[in-house]
């Protein structure tokens, strides 16, 4: 019989006994928590690597590799000398006999063991091998891809979102790390979760611990291990609807704590002007050839409070360079990896704003750029959204409540690879409310799971909305529960004839 | 260089008398709320003092002692090794009870190689005011010393009680070469006059990142005094952010010794006192990037911010300090001091002061 991570927590619950069960439990030793992480379905790769290989932020002559050094995944202190080399390679065959590119680094106890390798001097839009040795051992074969330059005829990557490890499995990453022909995948946010009434994170170590826990799935290793990432994040990162402009002094350490263990377990590249650890400078800026600008924004570290007069989601800075970004174009489809929903979400007619955690909390901010990129112009301009838990196409425009103002764009809010959504009958009774309360919303599905897929050309953009068959089954199919296209130089999204008649809570 | 932890054993009375042998008397431990006189949570003491402390019961004098084995032996030997001997020493009102606290480092065979004390604290020393202070004492461990016996000596001058008192005793060892210099400039505000908390566009030293942040007296009306928690050697000045809700100071240093480093030969200690005022939760956070000459820091140390909470929510300042290896192919550090304003209110009352970053040869 097959044991799901979610009936087996579901159980604990019910029997009082989650401090055997939940692997973040405090008072529970390495062994008891690695076994109790093992009965969860946890499991890592052999030591020291066990944590996997991953690599990120591709440029068309780099990309960074990353590993972590985390013999005992779960433990405080990790069985290693304050320093340990590292060794990497980069090949041009999975076999790693064509080696391009080799180098040492120390992993030092300072950043958890983890090791962060800008590799440079590679070809633009190739295919390459990486693999890390240390303590006489060496890691598993990962596989990524540079930056192309110039004429481009298609981009695929797939975004992911919102992924609490006991809400369900991560079937969509097995369909992920097994596409061959993905170009990259961008992670829009909720990577971890700080913890419910099963635990919560507050220190270093506590934020190590989860990012450990988590990379015990390994279908996200093998998602890891198969594509360059892209990343940004949301809340959960560090705790739920937080401002990181907040000055508190024990939140302030538990963000510093919460951002550090985040870096030390993703493959960043620390870039941009601002840029000092446990705050790395997350928010920037990519071109995909002459077919795709990335715009990859942090809407947590600097925000301020919601609601507040000159509010802001962005801060000043990344406010000045978003604008810069926007007025200055290279060409190309412009994108945003957006982690929280840009689009006005009113909870029906006449009704109120449905959260004001997402850009609906800073109008004025929103309302200025949004003018701002129609008066400079802006075409082909698609967002990628996460947190919601739910699909949501809608037409982005200046001022939501003035039908008559212009359609700038589209944003697609993606499915949650695993965090709850609403209820079947929440979303029956509600997708019609929000339809009729936001002329701008063309679809919402809420009862799904899953990723999405993009497939751009100079001609059309699409969206497959991928979901599964079984969020608590890691080896449930996945199917389109709906596809979506941009055309090239026209404004609006338009559903694909063949996925008209599939099941969705509100179509316009 | 680096220190090692404390090598006492229930150094603060917080597991009852355990780890201590009585030689005489009878030793007692009571509780800041026992009432009755005795010292309390908010009277003079350490920062961090726990719920208990140490005091003479009721003898004429009371002695209690225990060993503590001594770590890196070969250091010791090499003459290599300096102890820090410390602790919060006391008594009652004007009465003349007190305590004190040697350490007497012993050889192999119990030869007493050498003897260090702190205390007592006369009533002159308390301005006959009821609670603790701090004493500290520092010198070379002689070569051939294997175990530190620690004794306590409370002793009465009259009445029934024996009223002297320590709480947050302390014995640790520095191992390593001479003290090499500090490598951040101006890390105690000193470099220039203090104010009475007008920002600066510029600190000597620093540079300024985000806000603006000022160099205030000790003392200064609503600011901590020389008598609050903080440095012993606090000068006239410290660090405050300023007007700003976020004030962020950086400071880049060139590391010495870079063979040592990439061997990694090369200790590292880091640290500061942070603080902040009354019940506020404003504070400062104060951070070491190691960094290599191209590429992505090789390692991160954060330290900080002090909360109310740990302050007991009195106006002052705690010490924070952090050792380690200096990652090989580290060439510089970039020290950051982020300071940030909780709420309303117009000042950022994070308080930095006395900030240090050593490097030595492990």
């Amino acid at each position: 019989m097959t044991v799901h991570r979610r009936d087996l927590l579901r159980g604990a619950l019910a029997a009082g006994a989650m401090g055997a069960a939940w692997p973040l439990m405090p008072n529970l030793g390495p062994a008891a928590a690695h076994a109790a992480a093992a009965a969860l379905g946890a499991s890592w790769d052999p030591a020291p690597f066990t944590l996997g290989v991953g690599s990120g932020d591709p440029l068309p002559t780099s990309v960074v590799l990353w590993t972590r050094l985390a013999p005992e995944p779960l433990a405080d202190v990790q069985p290693l000398a304050d320093i340990v080399q590292v060794d990497w390679a980069v090949a041009t065959d999975p076999g790693m006999t064509q080696v391009v590119a080799s180098g040492s680094v120390a992993a030092s106890v300072l950043l958890g063991h983890s090791v962060h390798v800008p590799v440079r001097g590679l070809g633009a839009g190739q295919r390459y091998h990486y693999q890390f040795s240390a303590l006489g051992k060496k890691s598993v074969v990962g596989r990524t891809r540079t930056a192309p330059v110039g004429a481009l005829n298609k981009v695929r990557f797939a975004s992911l979102n919102c992924q609490n490890y006991q809400s369900g499995e991560y079937s969509g990453m097995r369909e992920i790390a097994a596409d061959a022909n993905l170009d990259f995948v961008v992670h829009l946010g909720d990577y971890t979760y700080e913890g419910t009434e099963l635990g919560t994170q507050y220190t270093l170590n506590d934020y190590r611990k989860a990012q450990a826990l988590y990379k015990g799935d390994p279908l996200l290793r093998a998602a890891h291990a198969a594509h360059p990432w892209f990343l940004t994040w949301d809340d959960h990162e560090v705790v739920n609807d937080y401002s990181g402009s907040a000055g508190g002094a024990p939140f302030v350490a538990r963000r510093a704590a919460a951002y550090q263990a985040w870096y030390e377990n993703m493959p960043l590249r620390i870039d941009g002007a601002d840029s000092a650890l446990p705050d790395p400078q997350i928010y920037r800026y990519r071109q995909w050839g002459d077919l795709l600008e990335l715009v990859v924004l942090d809407l947590r570290q600097y925000r301020s409070a919601q609601n507040v007069t000159s509010g802001t989601i962005l801060g000043a800075a990344q406010k000045n360079w978003l604008i810069d970004k926007i007025e200055h174009r290279s060409g190309g489809w412009h994108c945003w990896a957006n982690s929280i929903m840009l689009g006005q979400l009113r909870s029906g007619p006449g009704g109120g704003y449905m959260f004001t955690d997402q850009w609906d909390g800073f109008l004025a901010e929103r309302k200025d750029i949004l003018t701002r990129a129609h008066q400079a112009g802006l075409a082909d301009f698609v967002t990628v959204t996460g947190d919601w838990h739910s699909a949501f196409v809608q037409d982005l425009r200046p001022d939501f409540d003035d039908t008559s103002s212009p359609v700038i764009g589209t944003e697609f809010v993606a499915h949650s690879i695993t965090s709850s959504a609403y209820s079947s009958s929440w979303n029956a009774t509600n997708g019609p409310k929000m339809g009729a309360g936001n002329p701008h919303l063309q679809y919402f599905e809420g009862n799904r799971y899953g990723y999405d897929l993009y497939e751009v050309t100079p001609q059309r953009w699409t969206t497959h909305m991928r979901v599964t068959a079984d969020r608590a089954d890691p080896n449930a199919a996945m199917s389109t529960v709906s596809t979506w296209h941009v055309d090239r130089g026209r404004v609006g999204a338009y559903e694909d004839p063949g996925t008209k008649g599939l099941p969705a809570q509100y179509r316009r | 260089m680096h220190t090692t932890p404390n090598l006492l054993v229930n150094p603060g009375a917080e597991s009852g008398s355990s780890g201590w042998t009585s030689l005489q008397g009878a030793m007692a431990v009571t509780r800041y709320d026992a009432g009755g006189g005795y010292p309390t949570p908010t009277d003079p003491g350490p920062p961090d003092r726990g719920t208990a402390f140490f005091t003479g019961g009721t003898a004429a004098k009371s002695r209690a002692s225990q060993d503590a084995t001594l770590p890196n032996t070969a250091e010791i030997d090499a003459g290599q090794a300096q102890y820090t001997l410390s602790g919060w020493l006391g008594g009652w009102s004007s009465q003349a009870d007190d305590a004190s606290l040697t350490a007497e480092f012993l050889s192999a065979s119990n030869q007493v190689l050498a003897t260090a004390a702190i205390g007592p604290v006369t009533p002159a020393d308390r301005g006959n005011a009821t609670g603790l202070w701090a004493r500290t004492a520092t010198g070379a461990v002689p070569a051939g010393s294997r175990t530190a016996r620690l004794t306590l000596v409370f002793t009465r001058s009259g009445g029934s009680s024996n009223d002297g008192y320590a709480d947050g005793l302390s014995l640790t060892l520095t191992i390593g070469g001479p003290t090499v210099s500090n490598l951040i400039v101006n890390g105690s505000g000193e470099a220039g006059p203090g104010g009475t908390g007008t920002p600066s566009a510029q600190i000597p030293g620093w540079t300024t990142v985000e806000g603006a942040a000022a160099v205030v007296k000790y003392g200064t009306s609503g600011y901590p005094t020389t008598s609050d928690p903080g440095p012993s050697d606090r000068g006239t000045n410290f660090l405050t952010g300023g007007n700003s809700v976020r004030t962020r100071l950086a400071q880049l240093v060139t590391l010495p010794g870079t063979a040592d480093i990439d061997a990694g030969r090369s200790r590292f200690t880091f640290g500061g006192w942070l603080g902040g005022y009354a019940t506020q939760n404003d504070g400062v956070r104060l951070s070491v990037e190691f960094l290599p000459a191209d590429g992505p820091p090789l390692g991160v140390v954060v330290l900080g911010p002090v909360t109310a909470a740990e302050r007991s929510s009195r106006s002052g300042l705690l010490q924070r300090t952090a050792q380690g290896t200096v990652p090989p192919g580290s060439r510089t550090a970039r020290v950051l001091l982020l300071f940030t304003r909780d709420g309303s209110g117009t000042a950022n009352d994070g308080y930095a002061d006395a900030l240090h970053l050593t490097i030595g040869a492990a």
